[in-house]
């Protein structure tokens, strides 16, 4: 469990409203785990700023990883803990930045600290809120296939184990603030401001996907069987919100299921046109797990190309032929819904003959594309993006953790989409630019 | 179970802080309550499975009891899983079978 803000010790507090630490890191994914312990390990003070109630990112979320097919999460847990124990890393968890500005050689950066609506000093994470609470919600993080109650624990290994009340569901029926043993519920709870002053700033804001009904011919916002890559993961994912792989619109076993490649970009006509560099693999990695879940199920990839690009990736692509996925160079024109909740997709082929046909799937999943999941110039800071909206790195790719502002750096999805192999790499150089801009610039924290 | 002093004293701070709780989330509430209570009439009792001819459910065969679209009910039976009041018993052609706890 964090302690608050103002009272851990790991940041060489002067003034309760003016804590000083070398680096801060926006976002608390992969990358600015990795990169909060390499520079704590440099014995530099870090604060770790993450949005939501735990820290994790994106690859908390994910069944497994490709090509290895190692368990995401056994990645990301020890990291996590790593961080959240870390004498010289004071993670704060469902925090915002709100404000930057130049200070000296260095930044002062205005946190918001959200309110959970419970003392983060007297829970001990017994989840007995979460029992006696009435009301159910979607949960967020199995992408509202799921269920969690108006309180509760965000997911099973979250970090911190601290329950968020969603006020705008609670009935204030009182049932929590009964059930808890340590009386740490608060209702009237408030969002908590803190300047901090730091030598340097990491952008580690990670993507987000391309809305599902980005191309509306899919129906990704209106047919309950067409999912999203995210929602691929969780229904992959061993504690997933089924307990297995089912549709979710009758909790049918899929015997049927279709992914459709470049869904959300390489396309001029929603807005992205670059490419997104991990659908091709993931989609692949997907595929196989379901292969290996449903062992009759008949999988199917429309795309336009596969990119293979990385290491061990066309080894990965080819091995997911050899257990009979099937591959068809076809464009997707449109989705229908028929009445039993099947999909007809409407195909182009690309090879052989190219006469449209329909075929039928009972799920498909979409790759969809990558988006960045912040906007640098919307607090003040002199970063630039690209034309697609991701952090510009002008001295990529030799130092691609170089903004155009001095002592910001940015790190992996932050700047484009990639692959959590590039992006553990990206965050440990990020680290080491870091440390050699801090000793250039004779940052001290006293 | 009855609130204490202490709860109702913050409910009375949390209440005229933010205002009463708005009609449509209680409503909501009540719903969800509904359909909850209508999915645990329908299924047998796990014990109960499999003497004197009584079976677990698919989300169809509730949906058909219960007069409720399929996809809600197998989101609220997910959600009563999750929170073990219902446990999933066995396939059953393309459907698993749930029965409760």
């Amino acid at each position: 469990m964090n302690a608050p803000v103002n009272t851990n010790a790991s940041v060489n507090a002067n003034a309760t409203s003016n804590p000083k630490a070398d680096v801060l890191i926006i976002g608390a994914g992969i990358a600015g785990l990795q990169a909060s312990l390499d520079l704590a390990d440099q014995n530099r003070q870090v604060i770790l700023v993450e949005r939501n109630p735990s820290i994790g990112g994106r690859m908390i979320n994910l069944s497994k990883v490709y090509p290895t097919l190692d368990c995401a999460s056994c990645i990301t847990t020890p990291r996590m803990a790593s961080a959240s124990h870390h004498p010289n890393i004071n993670a704060l968890t469902y925090s915002e930045v709100k404000n930057v500005e130049k200070h000296g050689t260095g930044f002062r950066v205005t946190v918001v600290k959200k309110p959970r609506y419970i003392d983060e000093d007297k829970c001990i994470g017994c989840k007995r809120c979460e029992e006696a609470c009435p009301v159910f919600v979607k949960d967020e993080f199995e992408h509202n296939f799921g269920a969690k109650k108006a309180i509760s624990i965000p997911f099973t290994n979250a970090i911190p184990q601290l329950p968020v009340l969603d006020i705008n569901n609670c009935t204030l029926c009182g049932a929590c603030a009964n059930a808890c043993p340590t009386d740490c519920i608060n209702y009237t709870q408030q969002p908590v401001e803190t300047v901090y002053e730091v030598g340097a700033i990491l952008v580690s804001t990670g993507y987000q996907l391309t809305p599902a009904n980005a191309k509306p011919q899919y129906g990704g916002d209106k047919f309950t069987n067409v999912l999203t890559a995210l929602q691929g993961e969780r229904l992959l994912a061993p504690h997933g919100p089924f307990g297995r792989v089912l549709r979710p619109s009758d909790g049918k076993i899929p015997d049927n299921i279709a992914f459709i490649q470049c869904a959300g970009s390489r396309d001029q006509s929603i807005g992205l046109p670059y490419c997104s560099r991990v659908c091709c693999m993931y989609a692949i990695k997907q595929a196989m797990l379901l292969s290996g879940s449903l062992p009759t199920a008949d999988i199917t990839i429309y795309y336009m190309d596969i990119r293979a690009f990385g290491k061990g990736y066309e080894q990965f692509y080819q091995n997911a032929k050899a257990m009979g996925i099937h591959f068809v160079k076809a464009k997707v024109a449109r989705i229908k819904e028929t009445e039993d909740k099947n999909l007809m997709l409407r195909i182009e082929r690309q090879e052989d003959q190219s006469q449209p046909e329909e075929v039928q799937h009972d799920m498909v999943v979409l790759s969809l594309g990558l988006k960045p999941d912040w906007n640098p110039e919307a607090i003040n800071l002199n970063v630039h993006t690209e034309y697609d909206g991701f952090v510009k790195s002008p001295k990529a790719p030799l130092q691609p953790n170089i903004t155009t502002m001095e002592g910001i750096f940015a790190a992996g999805a932050a700047t484009g989409p990639k692959d959590i192999v590039d992006t553990i790499g990206e965050a440990c150089a990020g680290a080491m630019e870091i440390e050699n801009h801090l000793r250039r610039m004779e940052w001290r924290l006293s | 179970m009855p609130a204490s002093e202490a709860t109702k004293e913050k409910l009375k701070q949390a209440k005229a802080t933010r205002g009463s709780v708005p009609k449509e989330l209680l409503e909501k509430m009540r719903e969800s309550n509904r359909i909850q209570k209508a999915i645990l009439d329908t299924l047998p009792k796990f014990e109960l499975v499999g003497s004197g001819g009584i079976e677990a459910k698919t989300i169809p065969q509730i949906a058909s009891a219960t007069q409720i679209s399929e996809h809600e009910i197998f989101w609220h039976v997910n959600a009563l899983r999750k929170y073990n009041k219902i446990h999933d018993v066995k396939k059953s052609g393309d459907y698993f079978t749930y029965a409760k706890k």
